[in-house]
C-alpha cells in the first residue's frame, strides 16, 4: 500500500467539512473510526467520537441548523505509512438547535484543530483523534424562535 | 542512513562509510547499537530489515512517564531541557495562539518562562488516555490544571491558573529509542484565571 500523501489528507479534511456543512450525516460519521476520541471545542473532557456525533447530529445537522467553515492552511505531518496528522486554523459560523428547541448563533473566529488520520483495513483514511479549540472566546447569541429570514 | 539487520557478526570494515544502526540477533534477545563508521570510501548497502521492527514497542507506561516528565520540567520541579522533549519537526498549538508553530521554538520560549525555585508552580494531570497507533506512535490525551507565576514587563507578578486545561500530545519513538513529541495541542475549556501575585 502506498504512503499517505499530504494531498490525500487535505482532501479528507475538506470532505469532512463539506459533509458537515451539507448535513450528510452518515458520510460525516464514517469519517471517524469507531474507537476515535475527540476534544470538542467547548468540552471540558475528552469523549468518544460516537457521542460527539450524536450531539452534532442533534444540534448541527437538523433542518434549522447550519454550519459554514473557512479553513486556513492545512499542515500535514506524516507518521509512517498509515498515519498522518492534519492541523489548521479555521473560522466557523454555526447555528445550532439545543435539546430544549432554542436556537443559537455562534462565531468561532480563531478555531484550531488537530486531526489524526489512520488508514483503516480497507485503506480508507479515518480520524482516530480530534482536538478542536478556540484561541478567542466564542461569541454566542440566542436567535428568536422563528427566523424572520424564513418569511422573506 | 542505512538500515540493516545482521544475522551474524561481521567485520566492521564491511560497513565503512555508513552511519548504521546495528542489531545482532542473539536469541532470545536482540542487542542493538548505533555507531558511525568513518571512511573516505562510502559504500552502499541494501536494507535487509527495518530496524524499527526490532525496536521496543511503545507502552502506555512509557507515554505516561513522558507526560509527567513534561509537566515536571514545565513546573520547574525537574531539571531538563524542554526542547529535547520535542522532535525537530514538531508542530504545536499553544494555549492562545491562533496558528501552529514549531515545537522547538516554542519550547525554547517556554523554557525561559519556567519558574525558578523561589516561585511556586504546580501542575495536576488528570487521567491520561493513551492510544497506541502503530509500532512507534502514541497519542496521549488528558486534562490538566496548571498554576504558575508570570513576571510582566513592568516587573509585577501575575498568578495564572489554568483550570480545565486539555492536552493532546502525540509521541513518536526516534531512531535513538527516545519518545519525543511530534505534535501538541494545548487548550482550555475556560480562560485562565489571573490575579496579581505578592512581591
Amino acid at each position: 500500500m502506498s504512503s499517505i500523501s499530504s494531498d490525500d489528507v487535505r482532501a479528507e479534511v475538506k470532505k469532512l467539512w463539506d459533509f458537515l456543512s451539507r448535513k450528510m450525516k452518515s458520510q460525516f460519521a464514517e469519517m471517524y473510526l469507531s474507537s476515535a476520541t475527540v476534544f470538542a471545542a467547548d468540552a471540558r473532557r475528552m469523549e468518544p467520537a460516537r457521542l460527539m456525533l450524536v450531539r452534532r447530529e442533534r444540534e448541527l445537522l437538523g433542518p434549522a441548523s447550519s454550519v459554514a467553515a473557512k479553513l486556513g492552511t492545512i499542515d500535514v505531518q506524516h507518521l509512517g505509512a498509515d498515519l498522518a496528522i492534519a492541523s489548521y486554523p479555521f473560522h466557523l459560523s454555526i447555528t445550532r438547535t439545543r435539546a430544549n428547541g432554542k436556537r443559537y448563533q455562534s462565531e468561532v473566529p480563531s478555531g484550531r484543530v488537530t486531526q489524526v488520520f489512520q488508514r483503516d483495513e480497507k485503506g480508507v483514511l479515518r480520524i482516530i483523534h480530534e482536538h478542536m479549540s478556540s484561541a478567542e472566546p466564542v461569541s454566542t447569541k440566542e436567535l428568536p424562535p422563528t427566523d424572520p429570514l424564513k418569511h422573506v | 542512513m542505512h538500515w540493516m539487520v545482521l544475522n551474524r557478526p561481521v567485520g566492521l570494515a564491511a560497513l565503512n562509510g555508513s552511519h548504521v544502526n546495528l542489531a545482532w540477533h542473539t536469541a532470545p534477545s536482540v542487542l542493538s547499537k548505533t555507531c558511525w563508521i568513518c571512511s573516505d570510501r562510502p559504500r552502499e548497502f541494501n536494507p535487509v530489515l527495518s530496524f524499527s521492527q526490532n525496536m521496543k514497542k511503545i507502552s502506555s507506561e512509557d507515554v505516561d512517564k513522558q507526560v509527567h516528565r513534561f509537566w515536571a520540567i514545565l513546573s520547574g520541579n525537574l531539571t531538563g531541557k524542554l526542547e529535547e522533549m520535542y522532535s525537530p519537526s514538531a508542530i504545536v498549538f499553544t494555549g492562545k495562539a491562533k496558528r501552529s508553530e514549531s515545537g522547538k521554538l516554542m519550547a525554547v520560549r517556554r523554557s525561559r518562562q519556567i519558574p525558578g525555585p523561589a516561585h511556586s508552580s504546580r501542575a495536576e494531570v488528570g487521567s491520561i488516555d493513551v492510544q497506541i497507533v502503530g509500532q512507534d506512535v502514541a497519542i496521549a490525551a488528558y486534562t490538566y490544571n496548571f498554576n504558575t507565576q508570570k513576571i510582566l514587563a513592568n516587573g509585577s507578578k501575575m498568578q495564572i491558573n489554568t483550570l480545565l486545561g486539555r492536552a493532546t500530545q502525540i509521541f513518536q519513538r526516534g531512531e535513538d529509542g527516545a519518545l519525543r513529541i511530534v505534535h501538541e495541542h494545548l487548550s482550555a475549556a475556560a480562560p485562565p484565571a489571573m490575579e496579581k501575585a505578592g512581591e
